[in-house]
């Protein structure tokens, strides 16, 4: 009897462990997703819905949860321009202008699929709160996420983790009509340095058209680069 | 004293053909001045009317510092649509109606491609209260909304032939709460809305408040009351009255402080009539001079005559200044009459017009109000002195002795 019962705990020990709290998921996709501080080189291709694409390369830098900065080095269109996000301010600086701009973390970034928010807002734990549920794609969860307040950019987020090492794989992205506005399609999850993996490319579609899509590859990924704080201000744009 | 205008009115009468002639150039010009005055009265009712019962409303109510603020989301600066604010309104002297609106904009899309679009959620129950013509005219085939209808829209015929969109058809339409909540609904084409601002056929699509607040997460509320007013006459007091009852939060403009490009284009308008209206007035001057000034010629033995039986030289001027005032108020009248006249019967037939800036045809009925007849016949009068002033003058200096020998 005691055997079938340390048995019993044996078995159900591993089944234990692999079931991670919402908790945890959340935190370890924005550990994945927007380490506390990192520098990275990134291109992203919008197709538009003419069949064009447009292909920028850009350079990313953040520190802390609320602080980003990104230059744009192509198309020649926008090179030069630079993206600020510092607490809950967002600006692009426009050089041929030498000004910045406020602009909102609803709008689309570049013109793409993504919005500001999805590419400067990395903060899922804190703006959402979510359940586990059935998952329809194989080995992975599935993470129903509901806006805590109604100042994120989706009311609800499906988020598909895969089990084995709990890189998110697919997102669903809903409106409060309960509509899906976008869904993106994380894959190519690399090594970037050592024990930190994640998706190098994220494809954003577009569901509401759906000839648009974005896609975003990272090249480099460079963790705790730890910037001062003043390369996050206005003054420092175009420096 | 009593015998001058007597004999004034008999010097017109006898010299018919000269009388004849100044009165019908006073006829001509002030009947042109009445009945351009019309026309531009005309079309600016049109406008006014277009604007004021067919968009705008007389009257909007907005949150403080809504018209002003081009930076921050328009839909941020949102107020509370309730019975207790619109009965407030209500009770303001002068107001005749209140409906809640809320303007917002967005994508729509036909699942190919997306464009911009600028939205009116209105309160299909109350809003021809506030503008009885704002029922956007739909095009033949669709149907107007109805305030059951929130998974409906009107799209503007335009931007419907841009999407090649077919009635019945669903688009779909995005927006964000003023918070950055993304948001899409589709909804069912119901018509094709057609109005005489092109911007409009373009650009706007409507749909229910209701549907327009629960897309942009704003239940309850709206950006805009519109406001019709009683009597535009009274447009300043009422919009006092309104800001002192809603108090700071709150703020009134009227129709022109909304709709500047109208209130721009009456503006100008009025101007080109002043320029009309005042050559056309010089010509009358000119005319009515140079006739007292040939009477004055023609008449030398006379005004002789008249000064040596004892006749003062003032009364002499009060003879020539009174015949041609008098001809200045007959051909005045006659010429306000005949305008009106034109005026009445060219707007009974009416004419077609396409108004400036909009691609619907509105028929124009010319219309002026006796206030500015009259201000016409008194300036004809006022005109005519001044113009037989210099003649009269001359004819008041005459020598008798001179005047009688070479008359």
């Amino acid at each position: 009897m005691r055997l079938l019962a340390l048995l019993t705990m044996c078995l159900a020990l591993p089944a234990l462990a692999a079931d991670p709290t919402v908790e945890e998921l959340l935190k370890k996709y924005d550990a994945i997703m927007g380490p506390e501080s990192f520098e990275t080189e990134t291109t992203m291709s919008a197709t538009r819905e003419d069949g064009s694409v447009r292909t920028y390369e850009m350079k990313f830098l953040k520190k802390d949860a609320d602080k980003f900065r990104v230059w744009f080095g192509a198309p020649a269109s926008v090179k030069g321009q630079e993206m600020l996000r510092n607490g809950e301010s967002l600006w692009v600086y426009l050089p041929n202008l030498k000004r910045a701009t406020r602009i909102a973390s609803r709008d689309n970034f570049q013109g793409g699929d993504f919005n500001n928010a999805d590419v400067l807002r990395v903060n899922y734990a804190a703006d959402y709160t979510g359940t586990l549920v059935a998952s329809d794609l194989p080995e992975t969860w599935l993470l129903q996420l509901k806006a805590k307040n109604p100042d994120t950019s989706y009311d609800a987020i499906k988020l598909y983790i895969r089990k084995s090492d709990l890189q998110p794989v697919r997102g669903q992205y809903f409106g409060t009509s309960g509509q899906m506005i976008r869904s993106a399609e994380f894959s190519d999850h690399k090594e970037f340095e050592k024990g930190y993996t994640r998706p190098a490319r994220v494809v954003m579609k577009n569901e509401l058209v759906k000839a648009r899509k974005s896609e975003m590859v990272m090249k480099s990924v460079k963790l705790n680069v730890s910037p001062p704080a003043q390369r996050f201000t206005l003054r420092r744009c175009s420096r | 004293m009593s015998r001058l205008p007597r004999l004034a009115a008999r010097n017109v009468g006898r010299n018919r053909r000269r009388s004849l002639i100044t009165g019908l150039a006073i006829i001509v010009c002030v009947g042109m001045v009445v009945l351009v005055k019309g026309f531009i009265d005309g079309v600016r009712y049109l406008m006014v009317a277009d604007v004021v019962e067919g968009r705008a409303g007389a009257l909007q109510v907005h949150q403080k510092g809504f018209v002003d603020n081009i930076e921050a989301v328009p839909t941020r600066m949102n107020i509370p649509y309730t019975p207790e604010l619109v009965a407030k309104m209500k009770a303001v002297p002068g107001v005749a109606g209140v409906t809640g609106r809320l303007m917002f904009n967005g994508l729509i899309g036909n699942g190919v491609t997306q464009t911009m679009f600028i939205g009116r959620g209105l309160d299909l129950e109350h809003e021809e209260e506030a503008c009885p013509r704002s029922k956007a005219s739909v095009k033949p085939g669709g149907a107007p909304l109805l305030p059951g209808d929130t998974t409906h829209v009107l799209v503007g015929y335009e931007l419907g032939e841009s999407f090649a969109v077919a009635l019945g058809k669903t688009v779909n339409v995005q927006s964000n709460s003023p918070t950055g909540r993304s948001n899409s609904m589709d909804l069912t084409v119901k018509g094709f809305s057609s109005s005489s601002f092109p911007f409009e056929n373009k650009r706007v699509i409507t749909v229910p408040l209701a549907t327009a607040q629960s897309l942009l997460g704003l239940q309850g509320r709206v950006t805009e009351y519109a406001i019709r007013v009683d009597d535009l006459e009274q447009l300043e007091e009422v919009r006092r009255g309104l800001q002192a009852a809603l108090g700071p939060e709150y703020e009134v403009h009227t129709w022109q402080e909304l709709n500047t490009f109208v209130r721009d284009l009456i503006n100008r308008q009025d101007f080109i009539m002043g320029a009309i209206a005042f050559v056309l007035f010089v010509i009358a001057l000119t005319v009515i001079g140079n006739t007292m000034l040939m009477s004055v010629f023609e008449r030398v033995r006379e005004i002789g005559t008249l000064l040596a039986v004892g006749v003062r030289r003032v009364q002499v001027l009060q003879l020539f200044v009174l015949e041609a005032a008098l001809l200045g108020m007959f051909g005045g009248l006659a010429g306000a009459a005949v305008g009106q006249l034109a005026l009445r019967i060219i707007a009974s037939i009416g004419i077609p017009l396409e108004l400036p800036g909009t691609s619907s045809v509105a028929m124009l009925r010319p219309y002026t109000g006796w206030g500015y007849t009259g201000l016409a016949v008194a300036v004809a009068v006022i005109g005519a002195l001044i113009a037989s002033a210099l003649p009269a003058r001359r004819a008041s200096r005459l020598n008798p002795v001179e005047a009688l020998r070479n008359g």
